[in-house]
């Protein structure tokens, strides 16, 4: 991979000497991977253009392979990345700016080929030759999704036209969505047709996935929702903002919906699916008069209180009961008396296991950071039992 | 009260269609404005006026280009530099508008803390609350109803002409002072002249009105209007200008009183208004402080996340356009700080923020030359000779005033 700013006012050589200097390419826009037709030398005040074939780049600039040319005159009509190209303004559908062309970024392995723009601040470092002090990573929009450009103001489109969208494959589309910037990303999902737009949701990767699924707009959301595979939603089910999630099921009817908290409770048979998220929670730290205090006022009080150090992550549990018998000054922390917890993807059969031999009735499930971020009580446990002996019955 | 009332309700209209040229020109009237008009009148008398009339025919024709190159293209200023002269000089350009503007904001902070410290609040609470009240009432509120508040407020200048004729000054001279040049070899006079350049026509304001005019989505079809709103703003800009230098040449200079801090310029009220000229003032000056720390500000962080190709607008959440907010919290703070630097009076920093935009002007009208000379991008809209030679006269002005100023500082002794 090569940016045209590293290209851009490159010494060209012919035979050890400079002859001029690369400021332009011209491409064949129309072509889905479009090749360099055409190389601008400046020599002496002049442009000329040499085909790429009579040229070789490489690190120190480019070397020209004979002057015998042919050399032809700088075409105006031509599409040049220079020109044409670089600093313009990326527009969506709804013609709402965007972003700006900051780089170009090209493939330089057989021939010299156009694979997408550089839309982030990557590019502006980069061509401001800062990039040795400061690393970003490049925000590349591919060359298959740019549908247009305005020759009048020079705009480029983004979106992807019906024609191309064909020729992409879900997967590859997936790809594409994983790097481009939020705006970007849902104009493109908006211009899709549902069917398509869902496919290449479910292939991204699931932070992409989220994302989309976050910021859509209601009337988008509700087609796309409409075409994805419940399990892939009800995979999102404990990533996705609550009230957001809510607004999806009601977006996919009572039925799918339903379909969804089945798959939540019966199909993905683990501790994160069975958890609740709301629970109670103390600072370890807390003296027992506090935490009497904290829990005078509340009806019904809670059975046991899932205790955590000062840094949010897990200590153990505790019941209420054990904190009424205790000294009020000790700590919560000292008076935990069940340090048992679970990873979310932890089988729902070995949480039963857990909950039996060790006589719990409430067990804690903690991220990788060890922070409780939900809880499994012993009436889940026996809830699940019981659509267990169902389903058994119903076999 | 039912008659204010009413006179209130069909004044709004005349509001709501009020465009982007008035607007513009209203916010040039700002802290630093008020504040260099009035120094201008009070040390120099009338002799500082004929400056206006040259300010007055190159703000017109800089904004009408500014307007029509954004009814044109459909692009601001920024997006313009980008495209036609690439990434680097767009980085020089919005390192010398970010400098102008910053001392712009932290003129307007200047002007709230003067308003404040008439009635006796220290800068060191009011301008760290004007700071967050700021950010938090352009990004939480209603920005267009804000806009339409300050601009009712203006009218506040009015109070300016009731004074000015209330003072039955010499207009004879005056209106000889407006036509004759006349140049004093004194580093405060020259100061005080770019100034008055620097505070009318702003390297902010020729950002703002392209970019308004495009976010209008005005087309050629309007030019006419539009240009006519330009030359109605900047005759108004330069006329509530005059007025302020009358009545404080009249007041002040007269009387050999100078103006040490806000308090004093508002003794240019009391002709009319007697001891209500002091809150009349501070209002006035809070208001026009108020108006121009809101403006420019954003309209900072909407042009350099535009030239950059960021994410902007109020429209969207921190965390899809978090460079656009971050530069407005960024321009808000080191502007709020600026003004509570020690040892720097807050007359001395509303004045030279003036001089310092009038110098920034130069490299941002050498663009705008360009530019509006450019038949690829305005075709038959570009700029005509007389358009030309002025926008070149005003260049060689300030460039002329700026080394001038140099020389005055350097050798005092040599006139």
């Amino acid at each position: 991979m090569i940016y045209l700013s590293n290209l851009l006012g490159k010494n060209v050589y012919f035979e050890r000497k400079i002859y001029g200097k690369m400021v332009d390419f011209a491409v064949l826009e129309s072509s889905p991977n479009p090749t360099i037709s055409k190389i601008v030398i400046k020599k002496n005040g002049k442009k000329l253009t040499v085909s790429p074939s009579n040229i070789e780049i490489k690190s120190f600039g480019a070397v020209l392979s004979s002057i015998k040319g042919p050399f032809l005159p700088y075409d105006e009509g031509d599409f040049y990345l220079n020109e044409d190209l670089l600093d313009k303004q990326v527009i969506d559908i709804d013609d709402r700016r965007l972003v700006r062309v900051n780089d170009i970024v090209m493939d330089a392995t057989n021939q010299l080929k156009v694979v997408g723009i550089d839309i982030g601040a990557s590019g502006i470092i980069r061509r401001l030759s800062l990039d040795r002090f400061i690393k970003i990573k490049p925000k590349i929009i591919p060359w298959q999704i740019i549908e247009a450009f305005d020759y009048v103001t020079g705009n480029v489109k983004i979106s992807l036209s019906q024609n191309r969208l064909n020729k992409i494959h879900p997967s590859e589309l997936a790809d594409i969505l994983e790097n481009l910037g939020n705006k970007e990303r849902l104009s493109i999902v908006e211009s899709l047709d549902a069917r398509s737009a869902a496919k290449a949701i479910e292939e991204t990767d699931i932070k992409t996935r989220e994302a989309i699924l976050e910021e859509l707009k209601a009337s988008a959301l509700g087609q796309v929702v409409s075409k994805m595979h419940v399990a892939s939603i009800a995979g999102l089910f404990y990533k996705v903002n609550p009230l957001r999630i809510r607004e999806i099921l009601k977006l996919m009817g009572t039925e799918r919906a339903s379909r969804v908290e089945k798959i939540l409770d019966f199909g993905s048979e683990t501790a994160g699916a069975m958890m609740r998220t709301t629970f109670w929670k103390f600072d370890g730290n807390l003296i027992v008069k506090e935490a009497y205090n904290l829990l005078f006022e509340q009806k019904p009080k809670p059975e046991a209180i899932v205790i955590t150090n000062g840094n949010e992550k897990l200590v153990g549990t505790i019941y209420t009961k054990d904190i009424l018998d205790s000294d009020s000054l000790a700590q919560l922390k000292d008076l935990v008396s069940e340090r048992k917890f679970v990873y979310p993807n932890v089988g729902v059969n070995e949480v039963i296991l857990l909950f039996a031999k060790y006589n719990l009735r409430l067990l804690p499930v903690v991220d990788s950071d060890k922070k409780p971020i939900g809880v499994v009580k012993i009436d889940n446990i026996l809830e699940k039992i019981e659509q267990r002996t169902q389903v058994d019955e119903l076999i | 009260m039912n008659l204010f009332k009413r006179k209130f309700v069909t004044l709004l209209p005349i509001l709501a269609i009020m465009g982007p040229g008035i607007i513009a020109a209203s916010a040039d009237n700002d802290a630093g404005g008020i504040t260099t008009y009035s120094v201008a009148g009070a040390q120099y008398g009338h002799s500082l006026l004929w400056v206006l009339l040259l300010t007055t025919l190159a703000l017109s024709i800089t904004q009408e280009i500014g307007a029509r190159m954004g009814l044109v293209t459909g692009k601001g200023l920024a997006s313009l530099i980008r495209e036609k002269f690439g990434i680097k000089w767009t980085a020089f350009v919005m390192g010398v508008l970010f400098i102008a503007n910053l001392g712009t904001i932290a003129a307007e902070f200047a002007g709230i803390a003067a308003a404040f410290e008439i009635f006796g609040v220290s800068k060191f609470i009011s301008v760290p609350i004007a700071v967050i009240g700021m950010f938090l009432l352009v990004t939480k509120g209603s920005f267009k109803r804000l806009e339409r508040i300050f601009l009712l407020f203006s009218f506040f200048f009015i109070a300016y002409a009731i004074s000015a004729f209330t003072l039955k000054p010499d207009w004879g001279s005056a209106f000889s002072s407006l036509i004759m040049p006349h140049i004093e070899f004194d580093k405060g006079y020259i100061l005080t002249l770019m100034a008055l350049i620097g505070t009318t026509i702003t390297p902010w304001g020729q950002f703002f009105i392209q970019g308004y005019v495009v976010d209008k989505k005005l087309t050629k079809d309007d030019l006419k209007i539009e240009r006519g709103d330009v030359f109605l703003g900047s005759f108004i800009t330069n006329l509530i200008a005059f007025f302020i230098i009358i009545t404080t040449a009249g007041a002040l200079f007269a009387h050999g009183i100078q103006i040490n801090d806000a308090k004093d310029a508002a003794i240019a009220l009391k002709p009319f208004f007697g001891e209500f000229a002091v809150i009349l003032f501070a209002f006035g000056l809070l208001n026009a402080s108020l108006f121009g720390a809101a403006i420019v500000p954003i309209s900072t962080s909407y042009v350099i996340t535009e030239a950059f190709g960021m994410e902007s607008g109020l429209n969207y959440k921190f965390k899809q356009a978090p460079e656009f907010y971050a530069l407005f919290a960024i321009s808000l703070i080191l502007g709020g700080l600026l003004v509570l630097t020690p040892f720097l009076p807050l007359i001395t920093i509303l004045v030279v923020s003036q001089a310092i935009n009038a110098v920034l002007l130069i490299p941002v009208f050498i663009f705008l030359y360009l530019l509006s000379n450019d038949r690829k991008i305005l075709g038959e809209y570009a700029n005509n000779k007389i358009m030309n030679i002025i926008v070149l006269l005003t260049l060689m002005g300030i460039s002329f005033t700026a080394v001038f100023y140099v020389v005055s500082t350097m050798f005092p002794n040599l006139f």
